[in-house]
């Protein structure tokens, strides 16, 4: 059956953090670099309509900002934002709590779910910046969101 | 016999700690060198840096940052805490106290990650935070520490906690206490 533009927009994001989350766990540093760990989670999802997608939610996150403390406030409210807005918080923290292998289940699961949308992809390319200009109420002061 | 103190370090100190290009990178470090007993790191914050290292102007030398925060780990004594139940519980509640945080704190736009940090100290009997975030380590206009607000919060509402009982930040070379 063929979903709405919300409830594909909804779990596009969830496919969004669980990638985030998924990148997080699998990079420790010394053996698994951020590079490499999101090159893995990528080969996971393995469509490049997909991944375009993804570097639009890329886009909304990125933050400008100078000093780490800005960084690190902004990002959180960013991903507040985000979350609140679109999974939830209580799915999110159960998102937090999994496994690498549960992680990378959900993912392709959520994957194949979209995959069977695929025609609209590319009028979700189109409202993606439209529902993320929504999520910023307040702009930007001083170079970040507080 | 004593027990030995715990100190856990927030996302901005230790950007500041694994960046070199960082202003106060040999300031923490100094600092950090000169606390007493052992550190926490737990996977909330640990997600959460890779997630500021990935999204900022950081992105170019995200490895190199990640693998000097690995080096930083095990140089440190530290112990490790991860996403349990107990934090996600705390994670999925810190939302609904945030208005109540931010209106004893006198408006001041504390996020539910603030909540969520300063609760795993509590949850932990961690006694110190590190932080150079000012939402962390300072007070309102009455001088209330924003740590005590919030263990405060959390015990009414979810928990009783007795910690964080200290903040202090690092930017200054030496661990200066702010509560």
């Amino acid at each position: 059956m063929r979903k709405s533009y919300p409830e594909l927009f909804n779990d596009l994001s969830r496919l969004y953090l669980i990638r985030d989350i998924l990148i997080a766990k699998l990079a420790d540093g010394i053996e698994i670099t951020l590079t490499e760990a999101e090159r893995m989670v990528d080969d996971m999802i393995d469509n490049p309509e997909l991944l375009d997608l993804m570097k639009l939610f890329d886009e909304f996150f990125y933050i400008t900002s100078w000093y780490p403390e800005r960084i690190v406030r902004s990002y959180r409210y960013r991903l507040e934002l985000f979350v609140n807005k679109t999974i939830g918080l209580a799915e999110y923290g159960i998102l937090l709590s999994l496994t690498k292998s549960e992680l990378e289940q959900k993912l392709i699961d959520i994957k194949d779910r979209l995959l069977k949308n695929k025609q609209i992809f590319p009028e979700l390319k189109r409202l993606i910046p439209l529902f993320l200009k929504q999520f910023k109420k307040r702009k930007e002061e001083h170079g970040y969101y507080e | 016999m004593s027990k030995e103190i715990q100190n856990y370090i927030d996302t901005s100190t230790i950007i500041d700690a694994i960046d070199p290009g960082s202003r106060f990178h040999t300031a923490v470090i100094s600092a950090l060198r000169q606390i007493v007993g052992s550190f926490a790191f737990s996977e909330y914050m640990e997600i959460e840096l890779k997630g500021v290292l990935r999204k900022s102007r950081f992105n170019r030398r995200k490895d190199i940052l990640l693998r000097n925060y690995a080096n930083l780990k095990q140089r440190f004594n530290t112990t490790w805490i991860p996403n349990n139940r107990d934090v996600i519980t705390l994670h999925n509640q810190s939302r609904r106290l945030e208005r109540l945080v931010r209106r004893l704190c006198g408006g001041v736009r504390i996020r539910f990650p603030d909540i969520v940090h300063i609760g795993i100290c509590g949850l932990k009997n961690i006694e110190n935070i590190i932080s150079e975030d000012w939402h962390i380590h300072g007070r309102n206009r009455h001088g209330d520490p924003f740590i005590v607000i919030v263990r405060e919060v959390i015990s009414q509402n979810i928990r009783n906690v007795n910690n964080p009982i200290r903040a202090y930040m690092c930017r200054l070379g030496r661990p200066i206490r702010t509560v």
